[in-house]
């Protein structure tokens, strides 16, 4: 059999289809016997849908601060919504003692994932920040020099926020609101953190809607000062404020275009509700932007200023619609609700957003946010009383407004941890702009 | 006569040896190339599906604003907890009931009536969702390899990244490997690509180790390489 075999071998094309067999099967033998692949040979499966954690943070007292430092820097880190603050009565002796200095393995063990020291001495404030994985050296540190030393915590606490996010936050920056008073309603301005209230306007008339120019320098607001809703403007320091547009009627409801070269808002003096541009320094009427039996207001420039979001019951209900910011045809893109009004574009540009105010089959209003791309309607709010007039933080990330509840709200959409920063009666916030840096 | 077909005969025999020597050759060289080449990834063949969960409920009516979708609420513990397992034991006394303080006026007792029926306004939400889904649905989904979508569903439940964090802060998406043993439990988390942001590298890593254990793979799987993308 063997001799056979042999002599088949001598034949050429025989030999040929034995030695392709042999080879064949070599190779199959070497695929099974190869041991299974190591993980990093497997094609990669995407793993998305993320949720989203806040990062916790411990806060130590800091040295040489009587309270106020650290209590303003607690408040700056929760208003963010992007910190779960540990509680400092958790925190063991030895790293409230521990000054400037860190242990990550000590601070790993009472859970934290960042630390933020402060030292407090002769008006500079030293600030520090450490990531505990990345060991004992810190990733920020930096002084901080300031008349007042809530301003010198925003700064750090600016700083922070880039540290984390890679954006700078924007304490320091001013929301207007009107406040009700006894009597009136007033122009004020408060603190983002809800640290300072500023009175801008003592007219002792009934002053609604502001908005801050886009330097923040001044502020459009609508008076019923002379008994018709007159459209004015005052230095965001406080002063006189100067009559803009008077025309018989409505003037209100006024926002700024994003180089403030001009204003949009309601004027009724030629019969019916309608959005009109306006001068801002002289209140001369540059364009009527809409022409529609409906009512038309609450208009909103996009961060380029070419286009307005802007109410109307042109199609029944009020809703939110779209067009240029040089007029011309409206498109309705709010399709959910009965009833939708005060938009306002998210500031920044690569997040086409508007945050409304909508009214849910409950009759409850509540804060949403439309995707002007794809269209779907994210909730803010829900389940804590009414919730009205939304406006965007300047860097787009958290979204302030006033409440039933009472006060002034402001709100992270992505993690929806809410702060109350200011206590009382007060409507249609305007968010300023970052504070200079 | 003879001779030359001997001669010719072993002349044939000594050109098919010299053949088959050479293909013997070539056919081992080219086997022996084989080998020294990199191989190529086993890809085990997919079977797509497309699996999604929803919550049991009235469907919404898609014309009202969203609602945040809650998580289930809590139920109630017993009137009456059971304290021991002694049939024989005897009933608690009855409490007396107690009588009405004086103190409370009148003013608190309506205001605690009016809470009353404040609560009793404010039911629960009736539970929204689809006529076909199920109880704890929780209105995920997932496409892909069938074992690699249950993979990858139970790993999501653990994957949380920092809030605040912008796209331009994680311009590589990280890749972690880890192996998948017989019954299912996951071990040798490796940070296989870096994102160069720790935290984010740590959600991704932190994702496959507090999941812990996943269903036992098929004979074929031993472990997985996942991409975590926002």
């Amino acid at each position: 059999m063997t001799r056979r075999l042999v002599g088949a071998l001598h034949h050429p094309r025989l030999a040929v289809a034995f030695l392709a067999l042999v080879a064949a099967a070599n190779v199959s033998v070497s695929v099974h016997a190869q041991p299974p692949g190591g993980d990093e040979d497997l094609p990669a499966v995407q793993l998305s849908g993320a949720g989203v954690e806040m990062l916790k943070l411990a806060l130590p007292r800091a040295e040489g601060d009587p309270g106020e430092a650290g209590a303003t820097m607690s408040k700056d880190m929760d208003v963010t919504g992007l910190f779960q603050l540990l509680d400092p009565a958790s925190f063991p002796a030895q790293l409230q003692s521990e000054g400037l200095g860190f242990s990550s393995a000590l601070w790993s063990q009472v859970g934290a994932q960042a630390v933020i020291k402060m030292k407090v001495s002769g008006g500079v404030l030293e600030g520090r920040v450490y990531i505990v994985a990345r060991g004992d050296s810190a990733v920020l540190t930096k002084s901080y020099r300031a008349a007042d030393q809530r301003d010198a915590v925003h700064a750090f606490a600016n700083d922070v926020v880039k540290a984390f996010t890679g954006q700078p936050g924007v304490f320091g920056s001013r929301i207007a609101l009107a406040i009700t008073g006894h009597s009136a309603h007033e122009i004020a301005l408060v603190d983002m953190d809800g640290g300072r209230t500023a009175v801008v306007t003592k007219m002792g008339s009934d002053n609604l809607l502001p908005a801050f120019s886009p330097t923040g320098g001044e502020i459009a607001f609508t008076s019923y000062l002379r008994n018709n809703p007159d459209l004015y403007v005052v230095s965001a320091g406080g002063g006189r404020a100067r009559r803009v547009s008077k025309e018989p009627g409505l003037n209100t409801g006024a926002a700024w275009s994003p180089n403030g070269h001009s204003l949009a808002l309601t004027m009724s003096y030629e019969g019916n509700s309608e959005l009109y541009k306006i001068n801002p320094s002289d209140g001369r009427v540059e364009a009527r932007l809409t022409n529609n039996p409906a009512i038309d207001s609450s208009p909103a420039f996009s961060p380029d200023g070419s286009q307005i979001a802007f109410v109307s019951n042109r199609q029944g209900s009020p809703q939110i619609f779209i067009m240029s910011a040089s007029g011309g045809a409206a498109k309705r893109i709010t399709f959910q609700g009965k009833y939708n009004q005060t938009p306002r574009w998210n500031p920044r540009g690569d997040k086409p957003q508007i945050a409304f105010t909508g009214r849910d089959e409950r009759g409850v209003f509540d804060v949403f946010i439309l995707d002007v791309k794809s269209g779907k309607i994210d909730r803010v709010t829900q389940g804590k009383g009414s919730n009205l007039d939304p406006t965007w933080s300047p860097d787009g990330r958290l979204l302030a407004y006033v409440s039933s509840r009472g006060g002034l709200y402001v709100n992270n959409p992505e993690t929806h941890h809410e702060v109350q920063v200011w206590r009382g009666s007060a409507s249609s916030p305007s968010w300023g702009p970052a504070p200079a840096r | 006569m003879a001779r030359e077909t001997i001669r010719r005969g072993s002349r044939r025999n000594f050109a098919g040896l010299l053949i088959t020597a050479a293909i013997h050759g070539v056919v081992f060289l080219a086997v022996a190339r084989a080998h020294n080449q990199p191989e190529a990834p086993f890809i085990v063949r997919h079977d797509f599906v497309l699996a999604e969960m929803v919550k049991l409920g009235k469907p919404r009516d898609p014309f009202w604003l969203p609602r945040i979708t809650q998580p289930p609420r809590p139920t109630a513990p017993p009137d009456q907890i059971k304290l021991s397992e002694d049939p024989d034991a005897k009933a608690a006394p009855k409490e007396a009931p107690r009588p009405e303080d004086p103190k409370i006026s009148k003013e608190l007792k309506n205001a605690l009536e009016r809470a009353k029926k404040l609560e009793a306004l404010a039911a629960p939400d009736d539970d929204e969702g689809s006529l076909t889904g199920s109880k704890l649905g929780t209105a995920n989904h997932a496409t892909g390899d069938q074992y690699d979508a249950q993979v990858v569903g139970l790993l999501r439940a653990n994957y949380n990244l920092p809030a605040g964090l912008t796209p331009d802060q994680v311009p590589i998406p990280p890749e972690i490997t880890f192996h998948i043993a017989p019954d299912g439990t996951i071990g040798d988390v490796k940070l296989a690509k870096s994102s160069a942001n720790s935290f984010v590298d740590d959600a991704c890593v932190d994702a496959a180790k507090l999941t812990g254990k996943v269903p036992p793979p098929p004979p074929t799987r031993h472990g997985m390489r996942i991409q975590c993308i926002k």
